[in-house]
């Protein structure tokens, strides 16, 4: 990536006005993935000095600054301890810690990876987006829709619910071939799948069957049905499915 | 080209950098060879310093972030380096040498870290540090060696 000039505003509004008036600045979060991008960028805004970095729970929602970095949550006692360690057990196969003290929970939101290992959690667990613009926005929203020239502030998430994340690796730190993210909260169960390799999806109608055990064969069929599944030179689709149905029913009993 | 003033090693150094450079290069270039360029994707941990404590690969850290934060480099660290270095020689791990100053780094950030020093442990934090020459085997061993955990 080619950089002609690099800022680091002092507060939002600055940050928003930068953005707002240069088409083809470019907000830096970590930085660590955007940098391997082949562009040329006229400015880029490091959100660095916003105070957007930090983890507060309040009446059992959870906010996660922007800027938060990924081991930061991996280590957070309301990360390890709530969800069954859910939010923890996502980042932590990201890289290594090196890695993981540089890349930001807003630059993996906000970056809509196909291989990302935060998505589908995200999403499983119906996260909320604050924008500085937008306000607040669902996850699922946000995923589906194009959001131009925002700055995405804080990710909540509600801890009155319970989940589990699988992910399959062919080696510790790799990209996951497949990541299967379940929650259940009082309305009924959410699964979300990523890496397939498209971009992280809630599958509505599976998770909508799901009840008991006895509809997990099911609702697996229908989840394979409802999202795609492709071949890429990480694995194929035939074998993408195989670890969704497996993965799927080892979240789905540790979950219960 | 931005000025911009960087601590390393407790040394302010007042010099300009590209916008986007990033932190192992601007180091290079001031003289801190020491810090080993290889995957330059942060794959590798090859290039780690630590910024404010915290251990990262300076290939993919933006130089312009530095500003206010104190860097350290293996130089930094001699006296500890050594010691590390010693238990790595003695398990015949050293090698070929390349990966071994981003390992040290990453080895004294976990030291001030973590609680525990298990192998499940150990391996999770340094599975950010590649070596092309050895299984690993040594260096687990020397590890648990320098840290006194069997």
């Amino acid at each position: 990536m080619i950089i002609k000039d690099y800022i680091l505003p002092n507060s939002l509004s600055e940050a928003y006005e930068l953005l707002k008036n240069n088409k083809k600045a470019v907000i830096i979060a970590g930085g660590a993935y955007l940098r391997l991008q082949k562009r040329e960028v006229s400015l880029a805004i490091d959100l660095e000095n916003l105070g957007l970095d930090y983890i507060i729970e309040e009446n059992k929602l959870l906010k996660i600054g922007a800027m938060t970095k990924l081991r930061e949550i991996e280590t957070n006692e309301y990360a390890i301890n709530e969800l069954n360690g859910m939010l923890s057990n996502m980042v932590k196969q990201i890289g290594g810690v090196q890695l993981r003290n540089i890349v930001t929970i807003g630059g993996s939101v906000c970056g809509k990876y196909n291989f990302s290992d935060i998505l589908p959690s995200l999403i499983a667990l119906n996260a909320s987006l604050k924008f500085y613009k937008a306000g607040i926005m669902n996850i699922c929203e946000f995923m589906e829709n194009d959001l131009k020239s925002d700055i995405l502030l804080e990710i909540i998430i509600d801890l009155n619910q319970n989940g589990m994340v699988k992910y399959f690796k062919s080696t510790y730190k790799e990209y996951s071939l497949i990541n299967v993210a379940i929650a259940r909260n009082k309305n009924g169960f959410n699964i979300a799948v990523g890496a397939r390799p498209g971009k992280a999806k809630l599958a509505k109608l599976s998770s909508k069957i799901l009840t008991t055990e006895k509809d997990i064969d099911k609702a697996c069929e229908i989840l394979l049905d409802e999202l795609s599944f492709k071949t890429d030179f990480r694995a194929s689709d035939k074998y993408r499915k195989a670890l969704t149905k497996t993965l799927l029913l080892e979240a789905y009993k540790e979950l219960v | 080209m931005i000025p911009i003033v960087l601590n390393v090693n407790d040394v302010n150094y007042e010099i300009m950098v590209n916008p986007g450079e990033m932190l192992l290069d601007t180091l290079r270039k001031i003289g801190f060879t020491s810090v080993k360029k290889s995957c330059d994707t942060g794959a590798c941990g090859i290039c780690s310093v630590l910024v404010d404590g915290k251990v990262i690969p300076s290939c993919s850290y933006f130089t312009m972030k530095i500003q206010n934060k104190k860097v350290i480099t293996i130089d930094g660290v001699e006296e500890k380096a050594r010691e590390i270095g010693q238990f790595l020689l003695d398990e015949g791990v050293d090698q070929c040498g390349f990966c071994t100053p981003g390992l040290i780094m990453s080895i004294i950030a976990m030291e001030n870290e973590l609680n525990e020093f298990t192998e499940k442990n150990i391996k999770h934090y340094l599975v950010g540090n590649i070596c092309r020459c050895s299984g690993y085997e040594g260096q687990i061993r020397a590890i648990k060696n320098y840290l006194e955990v069997s």
